[in-house]
């Protein structure tokens, strides 16, 4: 067995005893990025999440001038850049933290895929959102996707009197596009980070969880609405 | 064991090695260092850090890159190979649209990677490119005193996987570890920033000879962040030269029936001139157009309102790009607060005017936007060894990266525009009991259609044989800090590493690299070889003249009795026996010959030398002696 083989074995072992000691001195190390003990670069762990990554809670209202100077402070320190003249098991982890981070920055700063992330983390891999049209909107949905196939076909002159008829329907479902945004943003975020502040149990959670499951999905499929309009009008 | 001690006081005299930054353009290349905090290019002794990307192929095997390469291009224009860096990366097929108009010949045989066709010897783009770095290399050591082995190379930000890779290789084949791998306008950017120490959002407009990228930066805090980039790694001056020379060529023909439009030598000339008329239209009205054709010549005035309206579709090309760049990063036009011009072809008042248009400001190019890459790539090289401090690049991938699905369609996997490093994770099972290797196509590209991307390349991952749907593999797909892909993939029910192997779709394998790095040190040996034998062949040729000028004074000594006949006979064998020597080819036999020689005729020198002393005593000049032949 080599050393380094030696040294995952070690490691692994503590792993399933759910702790984790430093690759390089075997100290015993918490989430902090670096070893208290000998201050090498520690792998930000597998089950560790984005929020955990930039050392916030699992809140959502995020201010985005909070976050970056965050984001930039963990990037100088995880950016393979930094690690030039290190071993080459630094800079493998440094390369890894910084893959984690950036993909951390990316999902949090955007409202949306942040909640959407939320819902994976708090519901377990494998609930991603799909995309569903809202109950109350079906009708409108409905004749917008016709007229839309008509104008498509039609000649200049009919396609100018159809026209009207579409901007306005397109008018309509992007204020309930922004309505959604807001009501999630707003009011559902606001009640998800004080039911975390309060240490609400999970089924209290729950519905909130459900709330902003159907609201991303409904947005998801009010977008591409938008987008074939967009298409067509321009 | 037993151990060594250290001196204490060498112990610390470790230095740094220099790192230094390489702009490897299509038409021009450079190197930049850092100086006393400074990034600078470095020049040569006429004052230019230009070297013209062209590399010429002597008959002889003798290689010859830049200025010198610039002047086989019309009497050897098979041999002479520039805008090698549009063919990096790329197969035969996605090169059929360049091939048209290169003088030089590819290889149909080779499919993957193209191979550029000198006399009987091929040449893969990276090769050729290898050529322009060490040429770079040796300009850098010659300036520095020191040896140089690493660099920071610069690439067009919207350089897919295998354009990278190929600059990659290239670095590899010329001697060189490349450290990293930037992208032109964030290098440019970084050039600025650094300058003026500036905050808010500064789009980069670069356009080169063959490249055109489009990129936003925000910069805090000492953070260079790109939000966006886009841009047509096909588009760049060398069109303008183009639709210019094609606009000519037809004039041409018509005026001179005679004249071979397929002739290269003809081709490159009308390239040629139409690239002067470019640069003049830059601040005059009118270009004047001169080719000669046999013993006439073709003249013509080009005005720079001609030229702008051929030129306008190209231009127009690089603002769609702009615009998409804008939407990605979440901008509007009016968001942006600086624009900033690379790239010689930025000189040209079209293109400025329309970008100025465009973004709504007048962009600016305080620095020359020829060396503003390399000052940037220098500046990296900087950060990279510890010089330079307190900056990061955070720099994005251009193009999604997907795998092929069952049906043929792309699973998206990493978006465009994310920020690098980045990972995406995947897992699979298999299908069939038994099954032992899966196969992974990896495409690049924004397309629906896995068939309508770039491959990139195919992994094949191996497995113990399990029962179907046992096996538990995470795929992990890696892009690190230079835009380039790693993949590793890990079986969950074996706990092991899962081995793969990589068929890159356009790419060299390390097999291949690793053969050309040994054949370029081949190469250069044989390079070598060539020089001491021109040097030693120059030498035997001087002392040979000098040698038998003084032939029939040693026979007047003969005859007076101080030197010996067989002394005589001595340097007369030495002579013949160094100019057998010299129609060899091998320059250490040159050189012992000429040893022989001088030590055969070492008495006569003395005596002549003597007998000179004598003359000037009696006031008289040995030049004045006739010399009989």
């Amino acid at each position: 067995m080599t050393e380094e083989q030696a040294t995952n074995a070690v490691l692994a072992h503590a792993a399933r005893e759910g702790r984790s000691l430093c690759w390089y001195c075997k100290t015993e190390v918490g989430d902090e990025p670096a070893c208290g003990n000998c201050v090498k670069i520690q792998p930000l762990g597998r089950n560790s999440d984005y929020f955990s990554v930039m050392g916030l809670p699992r809140k959502l209202d995020i201010d985005p001038r909070v976050l970056e100077p965050v984001y930039h402070a963990l990037s100088r320190r995880f950016h393979p850049d930094m690690y030039r003249l290190a071993t080459q098991r630094e800079r493998m982890i440094a390369l890894e933290n910084s893959a984690v981070l950036n993909q951390a920055y990316r999902t949090l700063r955007d409202p949306f895929d942040r909640a959407a992330y939320l819902i994976q983390l708090e519901q377990g891999r494998g609930t991603e959102v799909p995309a569903s049209p809202p109950q109350e909107l079906f009708e409108e949905i409905l004749e917008v996707q016709e007229l839309l196939g008509e104008y498509r076909f039609a000649e200049p002159d009919e396609q100018a009197e159809l026209r009207p008829q579409l901007e306005q329907q397109r008018a309509r479902l992007q204020a309930e596009q922004d309505g959604r945004a807001d009501a999630l943003t707003g009011d559902l975020f606001r009640r998800w980070d004080a039911a975390i502040e309060a240490q609400a149990p999970a089924e209290q959670r729950a519905p909130l969880l459900a709330e902003m499951r159907r609201i991303i999905g409904e947005r998801a499929y009010l977008r591409r609405v938008l987008n074939s309009l967009k298409e067509a009008l321009g | 064991m037993s151990k060594i001690p250290l001196p204490l006081a060498g112990a610390h005299l470790h230095r740094e090695p220099r790192v230094v930054g390489i702009d490897l353009g299509t038409t021009n290349s450079l190197v930049g260092t850092m100086r006393d905090g400074t990034a600078t290019v470095i020049r040569d002794a006429e004052g230019d850090a230009l070297v013209p990307s062209v590399v010429y192929f002597a008959e002889d095997g003798q290689v010859v890159v830049g200025k010198a390469a610039k002047e086989h291009q019309f009497e050897h224009p098979e041999r002479t190979v520039y805008s090698v860096k549009r063919l990096m990366g790329r197969g035969l097929e996605d090169a059929a649209d360049e091939r048209a108009n290169l003088p030089y010949r590819l290889s149909d045989e080779y499919r993957e990677v193209v191979r550029i066709r000198i006399g009987d010897r091929l040449y893969t783009p990276p090769e050729v490119s290898a050529q322009i770095l060490r040429e770079l290399k040796r300009r850098a050591e010659e300036h520095l005193g020191e040896p140089v082995e690493q660099a920071v190379i610069t690439v067009p930000a919207y350089f897919n996987d295998s354009q990278r890779q190929a600059t990659r290789d290239a670095g590899r084949i010329a001697g060189l570890e490349v450290l990293r791998i930037v992208n032109e306008p964030t290098a440019a950017c970084l050039a600025y920033g650094l300058d003026r120490r500036r905050e808010g959002m500064v789009a980069v407009y670069d356009l080169g000879g063959g490249t055109f990228d489009i990129s936003i930066l925000k910069l805090r805090d000492g953070i260079f962040e790109v939000q966006a980039t886009n841009g047509d790694t096909h588009l760049g001056g060398d069109d303008m030269d183009r639709v210019l020379a094609d606009r000519l060529m037809e004039e041409l023909k018509e005026r001179f029936p005679q004249a071979d439009p397929g002739d290269p030598e003809l081709m490159e000339r009308v390239r040629d001139a139409a690239e002067r008329a470019k640069r003049q239209l830059t601040d005059g009205e009118e270009a004047d157009v001169i080719v000669p054709v046999g013993s006439e010549a073709f003249t013509r005035i080009v005005t720079r309102e001609e030229f702008e309206r051929l030129i306008e579709p190209i231009v127009e090309r690089t603002l769609e790009p702009c615009r998409q760049a804008l939407a990605d990063a979440g901008l509007t036009a009016q968001e942006i607060d600086e624009v900033v011009l690379v790239g010689g072809s930025t000189r040209v008042p079209l293109v400025r005017r329309r970008v100025g248009e465009v973004f709504g400001k007048q962009p600016h190019s305080e620095l020359n936007p020829d060396e503003v890459v390399a000052l940037g790539a220098a500046v990296q090289a900087g950060i990279l060894s510890g010089q330079v401090e307190g900056f990061l690049l955070l720099d994005v991938n251009p193009l999604s990266l997907g795998i092929e699905t069952y049906g043929g369609t792309v699973e998206k996997l990493i978006p465009r525009n994310s920020t690098i490093p980045t990972s995406a994770r995947q897992m699979f099972t298999t299908g069939v009991d038994g099954q032992t290797a899966f196969d992974i196509h990896v495409v690049q590209g924004e397309r629906e259609m896995a068939g309508d991307n770039r491959s990139l390349a195919r992994f094949q991952i191996h497995v113990p044989p399990m029962p179907a749907g046992w096996p538990k593999l995470e795929v992990t797909f890696l892009v690190d800090e230079n835009g380039i892909l790693n993949v590793a993939a890990y079986e969950h029910r074996s706990e092991a590493e899962a081995s793969i192997e990589v068929r890159p779709s356009y790419g060299l394998t390390d097999d291949e690299v690793e053969r050309m790095v040994i054949e370029s040190f081949e190469h250069a040996e044989e390079d070598i070889r060539a020089r001491q034998l021109i040097e030693a062949r120059v030498e035997a040729d001087q002392v040979l003249l000098h040698t038998q000028k003084q032939l029939p004074v040693a026979a007047e000594f003969v005859r007076a009795g101080d030197l010996t006949q067989k002394e005589y006979d001595r340097i007369k064998a030495a002579i013949a026996a160094l100019k057998e020597a010299v129609g060899g080819e091998d320059h250490e036999r040159i050189r012992q010959r000429i040893e022989d020689l001088d030590l055969s005729a070492r008495k006569l020198a003395q005596m002549i030398m003597d007998q000179a002393v004598g003359e000037m005593l009696r006031g008289r000049s040995v030049e004045e002696e006739p010399v009989k032949e």
